[in-house]
């Protein structure tokens, strides 16, 4: 009697169990179709800030498109991610063009990227690209070029006062002009208004916020300055870090030839600088003081790292 | 109901399949939908979380428990002694251990830390899925995510064509 009570109980446990497994089992080929948009939205809000990782969600299926193509999918993405990706260096080698900085397939193609016409005159030159935005100054005309290569927007701002055309050497800054408001990401300035700002001194970065820093490159060491006030309140700039990059850009140690050095570019919300030596352009991120080799044959001209998140509202 | 113990005040939690978690108020508080619960005044009895069920409760609680003293009135006592660095350290290999569940089981915590508002498990959950699928081919993102494509052929080549370099 004991024994077959025993084997009911044993039954009603194993089908016990069984039913469990075909909850768990049931449970575990639950498709992601059946999570609410705003859960799958969350998720996707996720994906990488790369150009391509938007693009090739919005084919996965319609549902998929139809969250990763709203506008209001953008923003929170923006808001998510912060700081856009450097897609590219804007610079001069036989007529002006962004080179790409990274792999297929987030290498957005030259055909896809809008440069101004007023950028093929030898007397215009590119002083800066920030928000998605490339400034450029006509010196003979004069003339301030302000054009957004992913969208193909452009404006020309024909009055340049008196003061800046007694300069000669210029630096400008497109300034977003939504900065400070709250609900503000940059990186998605291609709507907003903006600023254009110009300085007609040496060029000072920003490595944290609200530090100002200087950068000494003479191969193979990278010196970092920072301006910092002391006990009395004087600003005093005080050596923050000296790099060794032998190591950081892979170059072995030579000494007896002589080779060409030069910071190229500068980039604020990414914290990336571009640095020449001998005859190759490296990308150098600050922060992680990781390197990538870019391409090379490259001419020693000063260049702009150009971010942005791959815009939404072009052809996803 | 809303108790006291050991001068912590303690919350508890109701699963709809009938399990009930005392949990102290901080640890609940993790959930910016409980905190507003209990700051408006909502929460004097037990709190009944709908469509999150007994097994999934159990580990949203077992997260926060883990999360609390980082973020808590309890976290300056926590980092007198040991340094953030070390702490931060701690909790993210906490978290890839806490995070190696089946799919259903972290689609489940997905609901969960959206429903509840939790943003650092909503974070760690939809994170580790985009990261399972992000060198992955379309048709590979689907099967693994089970999501259905229902793209007509010649729509997901138009698509494709659209960004074609996005592709290669």
């Amino acid at each position: 009697m004991d024994a077959v009570m025993a084997r009911r109980r044993r039954s009603r446990i194993h089908a016990t169990e069984a039913a469990h497994r075909r909850r768990r089992r049931s449970s575990s080929s639950a498709p992601l179709d059946s999570l609410p948009d705003d859960v799958l939205e969350a998720i996707l809000l996720r994906l990488p800030r790369q150009p391509s990782s938007r693009p090739r969600a919005s084919a996965v299926s319609r549902r998929w498109r139809g969250i990763v193509t709203n506008p209001m999918f953008h923003r929170r993405f923006h808001a998510h991610h912060r700081k856009p990706p450097v897609l590219g260096v804007f610079e001069r080698r036989r007529k002006f063009i962004i080179t790409p900085v990274l792999a297929a397939p987030d290498r957005i193609p030259a055909e896809r990227l809008s440069i101004s016409r007023w950028m093929t005159s030898r007397d215009c030159d590119a002083t800066g690209c920030r928000h998605g935005r490339v400034l450029a100054i006509h010196r003979l005309l004069p003339r301030l070029v302000v054009f957004a290569p992913l969208t193909g927007e452009e404006r020309n701002l024909p009055v340049v006062p008196d003061e800046f055309r007694e300069c000669n050497y210029h630096h400008g800054a497109v300034l977003c002009a939504a900065s400070g408001k709250e609900d503000h990401v940059h990186g998605f300035c291609h709507e907003s208004p903006f600023q254009v700002a110009f300085l007609s001194s040496h060029r000072i970065i920003k490595i944290e916020q609200g530090t100002v820093s200087w950068l000494r490159f003479k191969f193979p060491i990278l010196e970092i300055w920072l301006r910092q006030k002391n006990w009395h309140g004087l600003a005093t700039w005080l050596q923050h870090k000296t790099v060794d990059m032998h190591d950081i850009l892979g170059i072995p140690p030579r000494v007896s030839k002589k080779w060409h050095q030069k910071i190229l570019g500068y980039e604020e919300d990414s914290n990336v600088i571009i640095l020449y030596v001998d005859d190759s352009a490296y990308m150098l991120d600050l922060n992680s003081m990781k390197s990538t080799k870019l391409d090379e044959s490259r001419l020693m001209n000063s260049c702009h790292p150009f971010t942005s998140f791959y815009p939404p509202d072009m052809a996803i | 109901m809303a108790t006291r113990e050991a001068g912590k005040k303690m919350i508890m939690l109701k699963s709809p399949d009938g399990m009930e978690f005392e949990v102290e108020e901080a640890v609940a508080m993790e959930s910016q939908t409980i905190r507003k619960m209990i700051e408006d005044d909502c929460a004097d009895t037990a709190i009944l979380i709908p469509n999150i069920n007994s097994k999934i409760l159990s580990r949203v609680i077992e997260y926060c428990n883990k999360h609390v003293p980082t973020t808590g009135a309890t976290g300056a006592a926590a980092s007198d002694t040991v340094a953030p660095a070390a702490l931060a350290e701690d909790l993210k290999i906490w978290d890839a251990e806490f995070i190696k569940v089946n799919r259903a089981t972290r689609f489940d915590l997905i609901q969960a830390a959206s429903y509840l508002n939790i943003k650092g498990l909503l974070d760690l959950t939809s994170q580790t899925t985009i990261d399972t699928i992000s060198d992955n081919s379309l048709e590979e993102i689907r099967s693994f995510l089970s999501t259905k494509n229902d793209y007509l052929p010649e729509e997901e080549q138009t698509i494709r064509r659209e960004n074609q370099w996005a592709f290669q």
